[in-house]
């Protein structure tokens, strides 16, 4: 036993452990002494092993009640923590006030910018069967990015009775507008479709009435969603109702669809059965050669790998001659990625990545303002934390207490966000054109977003402050002459630089975008947009043509008439099957066309560059006058084409017999479309007016009563030309009116952090400028003083922004084929701007500073 | 008010008088109610009382068993004789009349 000496001093080592780490720091020593003191008695008296034991049964029964005494007093000190937090900020309240509203703002932009993108990710994800749900797509092998969703009608069905893989297929098309009459009521419809019945095997479009797949094999029947149905039928039971289908086809209504949600990518208000189209169309559906925009949806058997299936079907296409004229595949993209990568990565997934990265970066912001505020007021606090460190506090202790004071700015902060996040849904809905709604029901993943972000705020703004402040040491609180927290911290200048250099990257991109846009809407296109309006040519108005023009240019304010395939700003008909005199061999004989009149040229405001306009009567069957734009004669590559003979399909051929300036037929997105026009009366699709711009009202008025005196079967619809044009840009409008929203944001915040900073700052050189007043410093020189080191962290900040601004923004303007240029004045302006908006903000501080009185600011103590 | 367990280690503080440290307590406690309470109870209800300045903290001066490191001691507070006091007239008041003979059936 006495050779046991040295080992009985030695309790067991992981018990002694154990125990350690348990117990709490201020009884952590005493209590391993006892342990080992009485484990050395026994030791002595019964033997080192059984004292060994004793040693860890004492360790083993001590775990739980130590546990449940650290948890006990944690909750005590929490309180405790709680009412030393509430008292500081209510203290701190201006602080207080800087960091919550910060935080809350940018929460909140997180917030409504995760909702949007969540919306988006969540795209088609509601259909039960979105994962087994594909495309069949066609592609060239030989273009890249030539993948797109029409295939021929017979395709569908013609697949679906040779492979038993495929479980379900259903072709869709969009309907288009179509002429509804209920009763006395002739309205268009904008959003329909005609859909194969089993289009209901493959979505999950939830019915209120009747069974819509059994609707829609008889022909005759019409699927309605809720609240079209309402407007037509109110609270009446719509099925069994008829509806009539412009002006001449009866339906009768087969089965109501709940609403479809905007996010879907096959949407409709109704559902007619997809021989209709054949049948409204004058349209064979069972021609290989046609592509209407009939889109292909399969689901396959379990037992299928997508993939190999997807090549078996790629020379699908080939097997039908008549099918194409070049090498096109086949192959199935899978619908649940379609929004975000499109089916040449032309999808949302750019802008989804954008906006989060702004979302993010909002937040940085807000949270770069709680570190800073917190750790400047060091100084200030420096003697508290001292004092509780003399009297015992751990650093755990005091980290525990910056953490509650932090989780009460946040938790506030947070609720805040979640409010004004509720206030402006609507508008932001409103802004990007969605109808979002704030409602947790099933959206799992969004509540695990919103704690994220909460979270996530919490330890990015928690972690430095309470680190540096535990770390502050009880000597420094009894010197309070030390510099701690003044400006001079490089990392607190680091952060305000980065703050602003974020805010400056936003606005130069929120001024180039705005630039762009504006340079777009307002770029002369080359014909008159401000002055044309457009009627759909339909019903007697096309048959009596000749009446309605005449009557029209009665009217003094009209200056002009004419007929056309498309709008002058779309010319996307293309047309193979040309040839012209002295072709190449090389040159395909492919062009954009467009049907016009005579008038057509004066009436848009196209000028010719050589020859003139159509002297012949249009014909059907005789195309002998063909007008070429000038990106048309490069194209076809005979040097001057005037007089030169060209032919279109089977048609006798004619010659060209003008030349046309180049107006932009195509989005500014893309380059000038070589074009040809001919008088072709039977794809006329547009009666454009040219029409002087006073008494707008009366003209209108007038057109009316032209149009309902001819052709009263159709309701009277007009349109601006540059509304239509608008629309091309809608979506890059209003992602730019969101990145102008958030930007603003990130703005107001850095500000609100440069306020809180210099407001911080103005109070600790109270004395000091009171000493230089006193000395005979003027007012401005005082402001100078106290601009001068927030100036320069602003020009800092410029010089990193400025890159990474042209960096992206160049990016952006590349998908322009018409953009502006990158001057440096446009970054020297947001620089400016930020910079006016940085130096306002501190002056606020510095003149109050500088302008007050300096005895009172000497007796402060 | 004090729980039971809290009444019986402040009483042993009270006895063991300038001698109250871990080892002792638990020692005047198992022989005072026959309990045999783990460190870990034990210093668990220490910090109670210490919380509630019902007892104190007192380093002891450097002994040669412990390596020259101090002993901490624990010593009742005045409040803490107010409380033990409180406790004992609790008692007298709650069982009165009262003994063990009461509860036996006649």
């Amino acid at each position: 036993m006495m050779g046991n000496m040295g080992m009985r001093d030695r309790p067991p080592r992981f018990a002694e452990c154990l125990m350690r780490r348990l117990v709490w720091a201020a009884d952590r020593e005493s209590l391993l002494d006892d342990l080992a003191e009485e484990y050395s008695e026994r030791a002595a008296e019964r033997g080192a092993k059984r004292a060994g034991w004793w040693y860890r049964f004492q360790a083993a029964k001590s775990v739980l009640p130590l546990m449940g005494f650290e948890a006990c007093w944690r909750t005590i000190m929490l309180r405790s923590y709680l009412k030393t937090a509430f008292r500081h900020h209510r203290k701190q309240l201006n602080y207080f006030l800087i960091n919550l509203t910060g935080l809350a703002i940018g929460m909140a932009a997180c917030l409504l910018i995760m909702l949007w993108a969540q919306d988006e990710i969540g795209y088609d994800a509601w259909h039960e069967r979105v994962n087994d749900t594909y495309f069949v797509v066609h592609y060239r092998p030989d273009v890249p990015d030539s993948a797109g969703s029409s295939v021929p009608a017979p395709l569908i069905p013609q697949l679906k009775g040779t492979y038993p893989e495929i479980e379900h297929a259903a072709r869709y098309l969009d309907a288009g507008r179509r002429l509804f009459s209920v009763g006395d009521r002739t309205i268009y419809e904008a959003e329909g479709g005609f859909a194969d019945p089993e289009l209901f095997d493959i979505f999950s479009f939830p019915s209120l009435a009747n069974d819509p797949k059994a609707a829609l094999k008889d022909l005759n029947t019409i699927v309605l969603t809720q609240s079209l149905a309402r407007r037509y039928f109110g609270a009446a039971d719509p099925v069994g109702k008829t509806v009539k289908l412009e002006n001449q086809y009866v339906f009768t209504v087969g089965a109501v669809l709940k609403d479809i949600p905007g996010n879907s990518t096959v949407r409709f208000d109704f559902l007619l059965p997809f021989e209709n189209f054949g049948r409204f169309e004058g349209v064979d559906l069972n021609d290989w050669g046609r592509y209407e925009g009939y889109t292909g949806f399969v689901i396959l058997n379990a037992q299928t790998p997508p993939g190999s299936f997807s090549d078996k079907i790629r020379d699908e296409l080939q097997r039908h001659p008549d099918a194409v004229s070049r090498p096109t595949y086949l192959r199935l993209h899978p619908l649940k990625n379609v929004r975000l990568r499109g089916f040449n990565h032309d999808g949302t997934m750019a802008s989804v990545l954008m906006f989060s990265v702004i979302a993010v970066l909002v937040l940085l912001i807000a949270c770069v303002n709680f570190v800073n505020l917190t750790t400047a007021q060091a100084a200030k606090r420096a003697a508290e934390i001292g004092l509780r460190k003399v009297v015992g506090a751990s650093r755990t202790a005091i980290r525990r207490q910056v953490y509650t004071e932090l989780a009460v700015v946040v938790t506030s902060g947070f609720l805040a966000a979640i409010g004004l996040a509720a206030a402006f849904l609507p508008k932001m809905n409103a802004l990007s054109g969605k109808t979002i709604a704030l409602s947790l029901a099933g959206k799992g993943g969004l509540i695990a977003v919103i704690l994220g972000i909460a979270i996530f705020t919490a330890a990015v703004s928690g972690l430095y402050p309470a680190f540096y402040l535990s770390a502050l040491s009880p000597a420094r609180a009894m010197r309070p002459s030390a510099s701690a927290g003044s400006t001079r911290s490089p990392f607190r200048k680091t952060l305000v630089a980065a703050q602003f250099a974020i805010s400056i990257i936003l606005v130069t991109s929120t001024f180039v975008i705005g630039r762009q846009m504006r340079y777009i809407k307002t770029k002369e296109l080359g014909f008159d947009k401000d002055h044309l309006m457009y009627v759909e040519l339909l019903g007697d108005l096309r048959t009596r043509l000749d009446v309605v023009k005449h009557e029209l240019l009665g009217h003094p304010e009209i200056r002009g008439v004419t007929t056309a395939t498309s709008l002058p700003s779309s010319a996307s008909n293309n047309a193979g099957g040309l040839d012209w005199e002295g072709r190449p061999a090389d040159i395909k004989g492919s062009l954009n066309f467009v049907s016009v009149d005579r008038d057509y040229f004066r009436t848009v405001g196209v000028e010719f560059v050589a020859g003139g306009t159509f002297r012949t009567t249009p014909s059907n069957q005789r195309l002998d006058e063909f007008i070429v734009n000038e990106k048309a004669v490069e194209a076809m590559k005979v040097g001057d084409p005037l007089g030169k003979s060209f032919k279109m399909w089977d048609r006798p051929p004619g010659r060209v017999i003008g030349v046309v300036k180049n107006v932009h037929n195509a989005p500014l997105y893309e380059n000038i479309r070589p074009v040809f026009y001919v008088q072709f009366p039977a794809f006329y699709n547009y009666l454009i007016l040219n029409v002087k711009g006073e008494r707008l009202q009366q003209t209108v008025a007038f057109i009316r009563d032209v149009h309902q005196r001819i052709n009263p079967e159709y309701p009277f619809e007009i349109h601006f030309l540059d509304e239509a044009i608008d629309r091309y840009y809608q979506a890059e409008t209003q992602r730019g009116s969101l990145i102008a929203a958030f930007t603003g944001l990130a703005l107001f915040i850095s500000c609100l952090g440069l306020f809180g900073l210099s407001l911080f700052l103005a109070e600790q050189r109270t004395k000091e400028i009171g000493i230089r007043k006193t000395l005979g410093a003027t007012v401005s020189s005082i402001v100078g003083l106290m601009l001068k080191d927030f100036l320069w962290l602003v020009a800092l900040a410029n010089l990193v922004a400025w890159p990474a601004a042209f960096y992206v923004m160049n990016a952006w303007l590349r998908k322009f084929a018409y953009r502006i240029d990158l001057g440096i004045s446009l970054f020297l302006i947001s620089g400016l701007t930020v910079m006016a908006v940085a130096l306002t903000t501190v002056c606020f501080h510095a003149f109050r500073s500088a302008s007050s009185d300096p005895v009172r600011a000497l007796r402060q103590e | 008010m004090l729980s039971k367990a809290e009444e019986v280690v402040l009483l042993a503080i009270w006895r063991l008088e300038r001698d109250a440290y871990g080892v002792s307590i638990r020692r005047q406690v198992k022989k005072d109610s026959g309990k045999d309470y783990t460190y870990g109870t034990l210093y668990g209800l220490l910090r109670q009382l210490a919380s509630k300045a019902l007892i104190e903290k007192r380093v002891g001066s450097p002994t040669p068993e412990k390596g020259g490191r101090r002993k901490t001691y624990f010593d009742l507070t005045r409040k803490g004789v107010g409380a033990l006091k409180e406790a004992i007239a609790e008692h007298r008041r709650v069982w009165k009349d009262l003994g063990e003979w009461s509860f036996d059936k006649t």
